[in-house]
């Protein structure tokens, strides 16, 4: 029906040329115009979603990327996409490059279980012959990635926490070995109240020997974030003696204790075969364990 | 009551009479629509009736014929043709008739009546004799009242009808238009009529345009009524030149020699401003084409093709007489420049920066002695216009020749931002706006940062035109000298000014009103502020995050009060504002956030508890428990329970799908962030999901999102997901059926993003299971899923980015199977060719990563 209008409404309405009207709204939004202020409701509530899509695939990439480990694949400087054109045909890199790239890659498939420990409830057989342990501190999980002489935090999810310079290989722009080469990554427990993170990776061990010595000192460069410290976990074998004399004294880690992490020694992932780790939280490691002949009084869980 | 008086009475000034007639007339369409339509064109033909009831009657029967509405235009079109043909014709012949009334409103009330009537008819084969009758009363009569209003009739039919119907009488109509339009034509009246007509013609009248003779004749009618005594009937003209233009563009060059380019130049200079308009518009749209060809030609340079059509470069032949024109135009501002006004000034800076983007470096030579002779004018005019100019000309030429005048004018500009003239802080607002856009890198952050932000600050509170374009440059020099990447810089150019900035934007935001979207820019500027903010800046940062809080908060309480539907939306959207600027906040603070989040959370979920089921708010609140989760990881946990009904709300809201699937992302985030801790809510979530894909109601853009989502919740139970296994992967094998048909680009699209959905919905399951030990379970669908792939990966229509998933999901399966128990998969063909295309894939990011990775995993085994 009709809009009620007046006659001058009409006459006007009639009077009007209608061709060049609609071309004058059309150049008269823009005239001067701040892209803000043309936007509408609808327009700013599109771009809000777009900028959301984004981040959530984003996140989501990080994750299987991370899961993948693709750190080890991004192309470095010196070598080029054409080599791997045919792979029969050997990369040109140092035969010891070759065979570090490969352990390395080994080494983190190994790693990625230990990321996703599952609880352990009934001790392996072989508990004291093939497997290592280590009291968890409580903290926050976090990979620790150094590369080109900065060092990147990350959530289990792959999101960037931050971003500094440390004592780590390839850490901080004063490192003294191959920047662009050399890198390491690091599972961790960040302890906030310390502002510590505690390294859980055998792999910590095996860097030491390959590259450059971790200078603990090299704090007169500013730019290394003085208030982190990287500390390693130590590593008990698994005997009833080791088993005891660690929880016969919770204060003293020097951090808060969460929970006994066990690892296998063998390196070799297969499917079927038995786990590779096993996770204690503390509550539960006297039951677990038994009492481990450790007086009750001394530790309150 | 008669027809008159109740169309008397829709036209009452009380509001209950008004209201009463609509009803009874309506009722009368609904009832008796034969009778209803007849009555009105007896009334609109009624001579002795009133002039205003004729027109009512006239446009209530036209408005029961057409509609934009696409399904109503259908009803009212079936509704007319229902009719007895009897009774139709009757109407038909009444209405024509009353093309002849001498009252002029009555008469062209009746053209767009039968324009109406024509475009239901004239495409059935009715109403075959219209246009001979139409053509008759043009050439065959002497009345021109008569001729006027059949040519605006003839006009209005054009528009409406399509092409092909009217194509074999196009000839004729052609005719008809032309003897009204051409010099020999005494009724100025007439001829205005006929021009129109003709402008509404173009599009249909196509193929009469490519035949030469006649073009040449069209051409020429329409360029002599640019020299019409009558100014009315050269602003017709011009408009025509103009449609002309736009349409025909090609065919122009022997037209611009010979007398488009003198007369269009005359015609800027007018007296009468109607038509100087129209030839600045003329011009404009020269350029807006030319713009356009310039960009084909380059893309298909980039191919190595020829482009399909080429410029003329009419635009760049033209400057040094134009150019002079538009400037001298420039300085004919009104006095008091209302919103609502379209001047010849204005239209000039519009075809200034369109020059500027045509011609690029050529504009800048003539343009800056302009500026530089009149910025420091003592009249208003010349400042502004100066101005203008500048700002005009910054998009388009190279950066280098721009350079040193912005360097000169930068601290001019800085100062008129205090001019007492409203206009010149206008245009000074919106061209630093357009510097801080387009030329970033002449501001020199110690020369330059502290006077300009100051007078943008200054400029806060000004006036809401200003208002916005300071804001708009604020956010400028926010997005290039922040940064939103992860790992903030310890500080940067805007540190000292942050808090400053942030303060007065959160003052200007108090201010009632969001005229030309003052209050929204602000806060849009706040939250672009406070992405791309240093380390040093997260002081105040802390402290916006409690005054947002105290807003959302005080909003909530306002619900109650409001009355209306305008104060419904604006309050509507000042939440949806803050919880933006929340979310920009939680993204920049992460784990930061810590000590707000109760408070926030808590703030977050009263709000949704008052919020109707259907509001952009709840999209804007969900986003920032998205960003929370992020934020808090495992601690989010805490608030899972209080949050999850309004999730769950939203799940079931299928016919809102924008929320839907903003709701289906946050269930993603909530896994991600909460790892194998979602585990409890997961056979809900499941459920959920699952339900969403079996509404008949959802929309389609919900589904892939529901399908990553597998991939989020999968990812982050691993091995539990194995219950849900056998259902997901029916869902998923159902979905890679899906095909698009030829052509239909929407479709094509609707199937990547499907299959990218897929994607990443076996990407998680297959990592997931891989990490929880229970690859095996996968064993089964391995068929499915390389059908999957392979059906992918040769779709001739296959969307850029799949071929990332697909590497990815290769990778994946080799790495899941690692004991070689699926390896002749990974011999057919398309694997190789797959992986090539990775590796030599230049333009996207991290595909050669995951192609290395994926064959050195495919190698192992």
């Amino acid at each position: 029906m009709q809009n009620s209008m007046s006659i001058d409404e009409i006459t006007e309405m009639l009077a009007e040329s209608t061709v060049s009207k609609i071309r004058k709204d059309y150049r008269q939004i823009s005239h001067k115009a701040s892209p803000l202020m043309k936007l509408s409701q609808c327009e700013t509530q599109e771009e809000r979603r777009k900028r959301a899509l984004e981040e959530q695939q984003k996140r989501r990439r990080d994750f299987t990327d991370h899961a993948r480990n693709l750190a080890l694949y991004r192309p470095s400087e010196t070598s080029s996409d054409e080599d791997l054109e045919d792979v029969s045909t050997p990369v040109e890199t140092s035969e010891s490059q070759e065979m570090m790239d490969h352990e390395m890659i080994q080494f983190y498939n190994y790693r990625n279980q230990i990321m996703y420990a599952e609880c352990m409830e009934d001790i392996p057989n072989d508990l004291e012959v093939n497997w290592y342990v280590v009291m968890c501190p409580a903290g926050k999980r976090r990979l620790v990635i150094t590369s080109k002489g900065k060092t990147v935090s990350r959530s289990r999810s792959g999101h960037v926490i931050s971003v500094f310079e440390s004592v780590l290989p390839a850490g901080s722009s004063v490192y003294k070995g191959n920047k662009t080469n050399d890198y390491c990554i690091l599972d961790c427990i960040f302890d906030e109240t310390s502002s510590t993170y505690y390294i859980l990776d055998l792999i910590f061990y095996w860097l030491h020997s390959k590259f450059a010595e971790i200078d603990d000192s090299a704090s007169t460069n500013t730019s290394i974030t003085p208030t982190v410290t990287f500390k390693p976990l130590t590593i008990h074998y698994c005997s009833r003696e080791q088993l005891s004399t660690i929880m016969s004294d919770l204060g003293q880690f020097g951090y808060q204790p969460d929970g006994l992490l066990f690892f296998n020694k063998k390196t070799q992932y297969v499917i079927g075969d038995t786990p590779l780790c096993g996770w204690v939280a503390l509550g539960k490691i006297f039951e677990v364990f038994g009492d481990l002949g450790v007086p009750l009084l001394n530790n309150e869980l | 009551m008669s027809i008159a008086e109740l169309l008397a009475n829709t036209l009452s000034a009380d509001q209950q009479i008004r209201s009463d007639a609509e009803k009874q007339l309506q009722a009368f369409v609904v009832n008796n629509y034969g009778q209803y339509a007849a009555l009105l064109a007896q009334e609109l033909a009624n001579e002795s009736a009133q002039a205003f009831i004729r027109t009512a009657a006239g446009l209530a029967l036209k408005n029961t014929l057409i509609s934009n509405e696409g399904q109503r235009k259908l009803e009212f079109s079936q509704r007319w043709l229902s009719l007895e043909e009897s009774n139709r014709a009757n109407i038909r012949q009444t209405v024509f008739t009353t093309l002849s009334s001498p009252d002029t409103r009555t008469s062209s009330t009746a053209a767009q009546v039968v324009a109406a009537i024509a475009a239901i008819e004239l495409p059935q084969g009715q109403w075959p004799d219209l246009i001979k009758n139409m053509l008759d009363n043009v050439q065959n009569t002497d009345n021109t009242q008569l001729k006027q209003a059949t040519l605006t009739a003839i006009g209005f039919v054009c528009e409406s009808i399509e092409p092909e119907i009217l194509a074999a009488q196009s000839g004729a109509i052609l005719t008809c238009i032309v003897s009204g339009a051409r010099k020999e034509e005494q009724n100025q009246e007439v001829r205005r009529a006929a021009i129109v007509a003709l402008y509404n013609s173009l599009e249909f009248t196509r193929e009469n345009f490519e035949r030469e003779g006649e073009r040449n004749y069209i051409m020429q009618i329409v360029c002599e009524a640019t020299q019409s005594t009558d100014v009315s009937v050269q602003v017709s003209a011009f408009e025509c030149l103009v449609r002309i233009m736009q349409i025909y563009y090609d065919k122009m060059r022997f037209y611009m020699e010979k007398a488009l380019f003198g007369l269009t130049v005359f015609g800027m200079k007018h007296e009468d401003e109607r038509v100087a308009l129209q030839a600045v518009e003329f011009w404009s749209t020269v350029c807006e084409e030319e713009i356009d060809l310039a960009q084909e030609a380059l893309e298909a340079a980039e191919t190595g093709d020829q482009p399909d059509r080429l410029s003329h470069n009419f635009a760049k032949a033209a400057l040094p007489e134009i150019l002079p024109v538009l400037m001298w135009l420039l300085t004919k501002q009104e006095e008091e420049a209302d919103e609502e006004d379209w001047n010849v000034s204005m239209g000039a800076g519009t075809c200034l920066a369109l020059l500027a983007q045509c011609v690029e470096d050529a504009v800048v030579g003539p343009v800056i002695p302009f500026v530089e002779n009149n910025i420091r004018s003592s009249e208003w005019r010349y400042r502004e216009a100066a101005v203008m100019a500048f700002g005009s000309i910054l998009e388009g030429p190279d950066h280098k020749m721009l350079a040193n005048l912005v360097n000169q004018a930068l601290p001019v500009l800085i100062d008129m931002m205090k001019d007492p003239s409203p206009q010149v802080k206008d245009t000074t607002a919106w061209t630093l706006g357009r510097v801080s856009y387009l030329l970033i890198e002449c501001i020199k952050p110690d020369v330059h940062l502290h006077p300009l932000i100051a007078s943008l600050v200054y400029g806060l509170k000004d006036s809401p035109r200003i208002v916005s374009n300071c804001c708009w440059a604020i956010m400028s020099l926010s997005d290039s000298f922040g940064s939103s990447k992860d790992g903030a810089s310890p500080a940067y150019p805007l540190s000292p000014y942050f808090e400053g900035i942030v303060t007065e934007l959160l003052t200007t935001t108090e201010r009632t009103g969001n005229e030309s979207n003052a209050r929204t820019s602000a806060y849009e500027c706040i939250s672009s502020l406070v992405t791309g903010a240093a380390l040093d800046c997260f002081g105040t940062i802390q402290k916006l995050t409690v005054t947002i809080i105290e807003r959302l908060e005080l909003s909530i309480t306002q619900h109650n009060q409001i009355l209306g539907q305008d104060e419904r939306t604006a309050h509507s959207e000042l939440q949806s504002n803050l919880c933006s600027v929340l979310t920009s906040i939680i993204r920049k603070l992460r784990t930061e956030v810590a000590p707000f989040a109760d408070r926030i959370m808590t703030t977050l979920i009263t709000m949704f508890g008052t919020q109707h089921k259907a509001s952009t708010t709840l999209e804007d609140g969900f986003l920032a428990v998205g960003a929370m989760t992020t934020a808090l990881e495992t601690d989010f946990t805490r608030y899972l329970d209080a949050f999850a009904p309004y999730l769950y709300q939203a799940l079931s809201n299928h016919e809102e799908h924008q929320l839907c699937s903003i709701a289906v992302g946050l269930i993603g985030d909530i896994c991600r962030a909460l790892q194998e801790q979602s585990l409890p809510y997961c056979d809900t979530f499941m459920n959920v999901l699952l339900q969403n894909l079996q509404s008949p109601v959802l929309h389609r853009d919900v589904k892939p999102a529901i399908l990553s989502c597998f991939g989020d919740i999968a990812l982050a139970i691993s091995g539990r997901f194995d219950v849900y296994l056998e259902v997901v992967m029916m869902v998923l094998s159902q979905a890679s059926n899906m095909r698009a048909t030829e052509n239909n680009y929407d479709m094509i699209e609707y199937v990547n993003n499907l299959r990218e959905g897929i994607l990443e919905a076996y990407v998680g399951i297959v990592q997931g299971l891989k990490t929880g030990e229970k690859a095996d379970s996968l064993a089964p669908y391995v068929n499915q899923i390389f059908q999957f792939l392979s059906n992918t990966y040769n779709d001739p229509e296959r969307g850029d980015t799949l071929i990332r998933g697909i590497i990815g999901l290769l990778g994946d399966l080799a790495e899941a199977f690692n004991d070689g128990q699926i390896k002749a998969a990974f011999h057919q063909d398309w694997v190789s060719a797959a992986l090539k295309e990775g590796r030599t894939n230049r333009s996207m990011p991290g595909i050669r990563e995951v192609t290395r990775w994926a064959k050195e995993v495919r190698l192992e085994e």
